[in-house]
């Protein structure tokens, strides 16, 4: 019974916590207008407020990473149904990086660590995030369309991390072993675990465009 | 591993940035169109990775490994070398430093007197740190591990599963490429056990962007054939003439002698040799044919590849070999059917139109598949069948027949996580003689109709009973219709980082899609007289089998539930490892 009653409790404090996170965090999704006239504006993706959560500011701070996977989705508005005409993912790593004492924001693109970009402050940080990630995913023919995102934040796994770890290296070898901060990130995992912070999903639309002309690439 | 070297570069040169750096404010740009950088050679040079190997294997080098920090005020006056972690020097080092997949940094008071060398890592110097001497920096990794004696050798590029599987090495003489390569069939059938291909390509780029290539392949088959009707290995001798462009295509001819499976359904080639080596359930009929064949093939658009092709063959029964299986040991294999043996000359023409925008898990576009055949033969001998099947084979003159066959699927997607798919897939007797065994067709099964059971369309008379249970229709028509639900399961997540022994990502348990579905297929004789259909028709709908069901499918694992609704046949349960279609 005691049990019980401390399991609800758990999971209460985990919905309310889990939905105060959502509260503050959000993921925009803006157009940038064409420089032609009817032309296809282009998507820019920002997340906002990831660090006014300061659960997930003491995820980074105790060098958890933590993983914004995001999908961009071009959507062709039609009378009956709508058509997916496009879709793409791709991966950011936010870290924390003790020795240099600033932040670092990796986009994997297509499995590739194609950018890095680092702030040495939480408030940098938020700069940014917010500065946001233009997509250059445009319409190919004309029409209306809408754009929608979804992005799932999560800190990494033990196994995701080393993963991680061994790709920001360029090293695919066996891993070397568990470091003795391994067993402490395990201890902060499980205390994760218990808050409900294990994986936010966000999400966010357009409205509507009409595209009337395809400007040359 | 190469493929990310590019990106580390990137990594490399923004991180030069001093400590204390700002946050980069201007937008990242993501161009999904950009061309895919494909595997360059961009790791560290050869001669520096050699170079690394000798210095720490050096009785004379201190070696160190993770991280290491020489404290403030201590001195080192030896040639240090660290292998993966970070070397943080606050004291002083006076001689060559190298770092190998890990980073040197130089805090406030620290100093190196001696060359550097930082392979896979990064180099940085902070504020009243410092550094006399050479210095050179690879942000790339260097293929390289420590032995568990505690030196350093080259590592083997990494292999993906499917190369392990398969063992491949190429070298070029001038300009031709040979390729040898060894490999499994990716199929396990009751005839040939798992077949094992082996055998060398040869490539010779020819003029105007043009290729010729040489394939020539022997099958070995791991079950034996105790009747000594079947070879006990199999050959292709392939050569083609390859050309790109605008307009794509080639010209090709082969020789052949490999086991061919009658129908293409109820399962893929590669389920069915999934259930055959578990379950003792092969789903698939076989024969052996031996000949030789020219074709040639157009891509006019990227969505359009038009085939055609002449060929010469025999074609044999072949018996079952009882090659061995994980479980029901016990229990014998399904017979293979005979077939009608003889020499056929077969001109065959294909067409597809493929608008899917994704060809693994699409969600929108049609693929639009169709073949007929035209085959004829002077010498087939044929099973004898029951004269409600098929009236005799002539043997006064050639035997001739036109087959055909096609496969129609719209996929379409109403809301983000929902989709709608169609399909419609027929095919069989078009015209001239009856169609020999090899060429019949049947429905039931997993597949198109997973409500009823394997083969229970297969236009048998009631007084034909064979333990093969060969299919015997003329013509079989089929229409699928799914509606699929995206859902996020986030197990991975549930499972609080463990990896669940990597069957997390085997299943892609993240999301899966709820898929509710019904089918509904006949299978026929075609022609005048009882039983059968006239050539211009179909059956009556309410003639055929229909199926509704509903499952799971996260990808590469799909659990069905199937009811038919036609006759009081059980629930079926299914197991699938790829997508319905």
């Amino acid at each position: 019974m005691r049990r019980t009653v401390l399991l609800i409790g758990i999971l209460g404090a985990t919905l309310t916590g889990g939905a105060q996170a959502q509260g503050r965090l959000q993921v925009g999704l803006f157009l940038t207008p064409s420089q032609t006239e009817g032309g296809p504006p282009t998507p820019r993706v920002r997340t906002s407020h990831l660090t006014g959560d300061s659960r997930w500011l003491e995820v980074l701070n105790d060098q958890i990473p933590v993983r914004l996977r995001f999908r961009l989705e071009l959507w062709r508005s039609r009378a009956l149904n709508d058509a997916l005409d496009r879709a793409f993912q791709w991966e950011a790593l936010l870290r924390y990086e003790p020795l240099f004492e600033q932040y670092s924001l990796t986009i994997i693109n297509r499995g590739r660590v194609t950018e890095e970009r680092r702030a040495a402050t939480v408030a940098d940080l938020d700069t940014l995030l917010q500065a946001g990630i233009q997509v250059l995913l445009l319409p190919r023919q004309t029409g209306n369309f809408y754009f929608t995102v979804t992005l799932t934040i999560t800190p990494l796994s033990d196994s995701e991390l080393s993963d991680y770890e061994r790709l920001l290296q360029g090293d695919q070898g066996p891993p070397t072993g568990a470091g003795s901060s391994s067993i402490g990130r395990r201890i902060r995992r499980s205390f994760l675990n218990l808050s409900g912070l294990r994986s936010i999903q966000l999400e966010d639309r357009t409205e509507t465009f009409n595209v009337t002309v395809i400007p040359p690439r | 591993m190469r493929q990310i070297g590019f990106g580390l570069f990137v990594i490399g040169v923004l991180s030069l940035a001093p400590r204390g750096v700002s946050a980069q404010d201007s937008v990242i740009v993501i161009d999904p169109d950009a061309p895919v950088v494909e595997a360059v050679p961009t790791g560290p040079p050869i001669e520096v990775v050699q170079e690394l190997i000798d210095i720490y294997n050096d009785s004379a080098t201190t070696r160190l490994a993770g991280n290491f920090i020489l404290p403030t005020g201590s001195q080192a006056r030896a040639h240090l070398a660290l292998y993966r972690g970070i070397l943080r020097v606050a004291g002083t080092v006076e001689g060559p430093v190298t770092v190998i997949n890990g980073d040197l940094v130089i805090p406030a008071g620290g100093v190196i007197t001696g060359d550097v060398l930082v392979v896979g890592g990064r180099f940085t110097i902070l504020p009243g740190g410092r550094h006399t001497g050479r210095r050179r920096v690879y942000r790339e990794s260097a293929p390289v591990f420590r032995s568990p004696v505690g030196l350093l050798a080259f590592r083997p590029p990494p292999q993906s599963l499917a190369e392990i599987a398969s063992a491949r090495t190429s070298f070029q003489a001038g300009r031709i490429r040979t390729t040898l390569s060894l490999e499994t069939g990716r199929t396990y059938n009751r005839i040939e056990g798992l077949p094992i291909i082996v055998g060398p390509t040869f490539t010779l780029p020819t003029l105007g962007g043009t290729e010729g290539k040489l394939d020539a392949q022997v099958i070995f088959r791991t079950a034996g054939d105790q009747t000594g009707v079947r070879d006990e290995f199999g050959y292709t001798l392939r050569s083609e003439w390859i050309f790109s462009g605008t307009i794509a295509g080639g010209l090709g001819g082969q020789l052949y002698s490999v086991i061919e499976s009658v129908e293409q359904q109820p399962l893929s080639s590669g389920e069915s040799g999934w259930s055959a080596f578990l379950l003792s359930r092969d789903y698939r009929d076989y024969f052996e044919t031996r000949g030789g064949e020219i074709y040639g093939w157009l891509d006019p658009s990227s969505h359009l590849h038009l085939e055609a092709g002449w060929r010469r063959d025999q074609e044999r029964s072949v018996r079952v070999a009882d090659p061995a299986r994980l479980f029901r040991n016990n229990e014998p294999w399904r017979p293979n059917p005979l077939i009608d043996d003889g020499h056929y000359s077969t001109f065959r023409f294909r067409a597809d139109v493929d608008t899917r925008n994704n060809k693994q898990a699409p969600t929108t576009g049609w693929l639009i598949q169709g073949e007929i055949e035209r085959s004829s033969s002077d010498d087939a001998s044929p099973v004898a069948l029951p004269s409600e099947v098929r009236r005799p084979i002539p043997t006064f003159r050639d035997y001739r027949f036109t087959r055909i066959g096609f496969d129609v699927r719209r996929y379409s997607q109403f809301s983000p996580s929902s989709r709608v798919n169609l399909r419609v897939v027929g095919g069989g007797w078009l015209a001239g003689d009856p169609l020999p065994l090899q060429r019949r067709v049947s429905l039931g099964g997993p597949d198109l109709l997973p409500g009823s059971g394997f083969r229970a369309i297969t236009c048998a008379p009631a007084t034909f009973v064979n333990a093969a249970q060969p299919a015997l229709c003329d013509r079989y028509l089929a229409t699928q219709i799914e509606v699929r639900t995206r859902i996020h399961i986030g197990l991975t997540h549930l499972l609080a980082g463990q990896t669940f022994y990597g069957l997390d990502r085997l299943l892609s348990l993240d999301e899966a899609d709820i898929v509710i579905f019904g089918n509904a297929g006949h299978g026929w004789l075609t022609g005048e007289g009882p039983g059968r259909v006239p050539n211009n028709r179909i059956p009556r709908f309410g003639e055929w089998r229909k199926d509704v069901g509903v499952g799971i499918d996260t990808g590469s694992l799909g659990l069905y539930l199937a009811k038919s609704v036609s006759n009081s046949d059980p629930v079926r349960f299914t197991v699938r490892l790829e997508r319905r279609f």
